[in-house]
């Protein structure tokens, strides 16, 4: 016998079905339809996402080159940020692209890691933009990036712990009231050593598992990190059943110190670690990011064809 | 340490006008900075300096990767921000910024750029507002918002005007 089991959960009441079939030499099984009908919950999880395949992420110097080959671009993830408090010209490039790609908006700065809890003015607008795009997911990163009315203006670690899990969860909480759809969170490169209680695997494991979301796995900021804090990279030690999503990059060197700077080409290094990734695991979407020193277009489509032979 | 105090010095490290060589650790016996190590800081503050410049050489003509480079040193050494403490130093950094930004800028114009500056206004109430006056082909305007303790730099060409504050570098 064998269970097969549906689970969705809507926004105002939660329906569980449960169907248990016969198999065809057992005695005859009853097949019972349970539903429950529960209090209005306004949680949208992160079960059975899309799989989108392979996309890039979209910079406007980029616009006219993805609908060329839109053929080989599966989905765009655009900056969430572009299109919030924007221009209406700017507002008509998001239209333009909703129109003719699937989009996941990834966002910078909501801070889900500020102890002092969220911006609402940047929340409502950005989940304005997001539930606009109705995408499959959006995303946010692991991370800090203002608190106690000071923008510090880049992506700032936290430490593993457990008040660093209940601040999350408390913004994610927050944050869910604004925006219907299942958050993926991104782990960051840290820049800085804090003390931590934890691995951050096990911090990970943990995050997921409290707040219902899935995993935007950076293997790029794995790896930068493993060889700044000169440690090993077990990724048998992290959630991959979590991981829907890769970002993947190329990163420089500055005196001894590795940096995500999303400004060359992806190297070998993150490349096997990403055919690993693919082995382990089946990864919804993959996106290749690039902010700077763009090369021709072609070289950007080749890293894309790349990965989406490793990730069949 | 509560996450939230850790979060604000940080903050406050991190974003607070220095010589990037000059960082205050108050309390060193405190654990929390004892993990901290001010070479990472220093590193931390330069990868925002970055960031802030690529948003700048975005909005500037900036072909040559030698001249970025020689651009990058003046920018790191009179980094713009928000801190009102010290206006006299801010706007004499300003001035330097401004002062040696101007010649490296040959991405304007074929001729050489000679740099005439004049203090043109100065207000009663000083902290409210200083007014550059550069020669073309760049003028900049340094404006002083006490209220939202915000500093704003205006750069004008002949097409576009670009502004430049803790916020990012916009152009209009």
């Amino acid at each position: 016998m064998f269970l097969i089991f549906s689970h969705q959960l809507v926004r105002g009441f939660q329906e569980i079905y449960l169907l248990v079939p016969v198999v065809a030499h057992a005695p005859v099984a009853v097949q019972t339809l349970v539903v429950l009908h529960a209090v209005v919950v306004e949680v949208v999880v992160a079960t059975d996402l899309a799989v989108l395949g392979n996309g890039l992420s979209f910079r406007s110097p980029f616009l006219s080159e993805v609908f060329k080959h839109r053929d080989k671009i599966d989905f765009l993830e655009i900056i969430t940020d572009h299109y919030m408090f924007c221009t209406a010209r700017k507002w008509d490039e998001l239209c333009l692209l909703k129109e003719n790609f699937k989009l996941i908006p990834h966002s910078l700065d909501l801070s889900l890691g500020s102890a002092d809890g969220l911006d609402l003015k940047y929340l409502e607008e950005m989940a304005r933009v997001i539930n606009f795009i109705k995408p499959a997911w959006m995303s946010e990163h692991i991370s800090f990036t203002k608190v106690g009315g000071v923008s510090i203006g880049h992506l700032t670690p936290i430490p593993f712990s457990e008040e660093s899990l209940d601040v999350l969860t408390r913004n994610i909480e927050l944050a869910r009231k604004y925006i219907n759809r299942p958050m993926v969170l991104e782990n960051i490169t840290c820049m800085i050593s804090l003390k931590h209680d934890m691995s951050e695997a096990e911090f990970l494991k943990q995050l997921f598992k409290r707040t219902e979301t899935k995993w935007l796995l950076d293997i790029t900021n794995l790896y930068v990190n493993a060889q700044n804090f000169k440690t090993s990279l077990n990724l048998d030690t992290y959630p991959l059943n979590d991981a829907v999503q890769v970002h993947y990059t190329g990163f420089t060197k500055r005196d001894d110190w590795l940096l995500d700077s999303h400004t060359v080409r992806t190297q070998s290094e993150i490349i096997c670690l990403l055919k690993e990734i693919f082995t382990k695991k089946t990864i919804n979407a993959t996106v290749l990011e690039r902010d700077d020193s763009n090369p021709p277009f072609n070289e950007l489509l080749a890293d894309i064809m790349k990965v989406s032979e490793l990730n069949r | 340490m509560s996450l939230l105090h850790q979060q604000m010095l940080l903050a406050k490290m991190l974003t607070e006008q220095n010589p990037l060589d000059e960082i205050d650790f108050p309390n060193e016996q405190d654990t929390f900075y004892k993990s901290l190590k001010k070479v990472e800081i220093l590193r931390f503050k330069e990868s925002l300096l970055r960031k802030k410049f690529r948003g700048v050489c975005s909005c500037l003509p900036l072909s040559s990767k030698l001249l970025k480079g020689q651009l990058f040193d003046l920018f790191t050494k009179y980094s713009i921000n928000t801190n009102t403490d010290g206006v006299d130093r801010y706007v004499k950094d300003s001035y330097q910024f401004a002062a040696c930004l101007l010649p490296k800028l040959s991405g304007f114009s074929s001729a050489v750029v000679k740099l005439e500056l004049a203090l043109l206004e100065h207000h009663q109430q000083s902290r409210k507002k200083r007014l550059f006056y550069l020669n073309w082909p760049l003028k900049a305007i340094i404006d002083l918002d006490e209220k939202q303790k915000q500093r704003t730099l205006y750069l004008k060409t002949a097409n576009s005007l670009i502004e430049i504050n803790s916020s990012g570098v916009r152009k209009h």
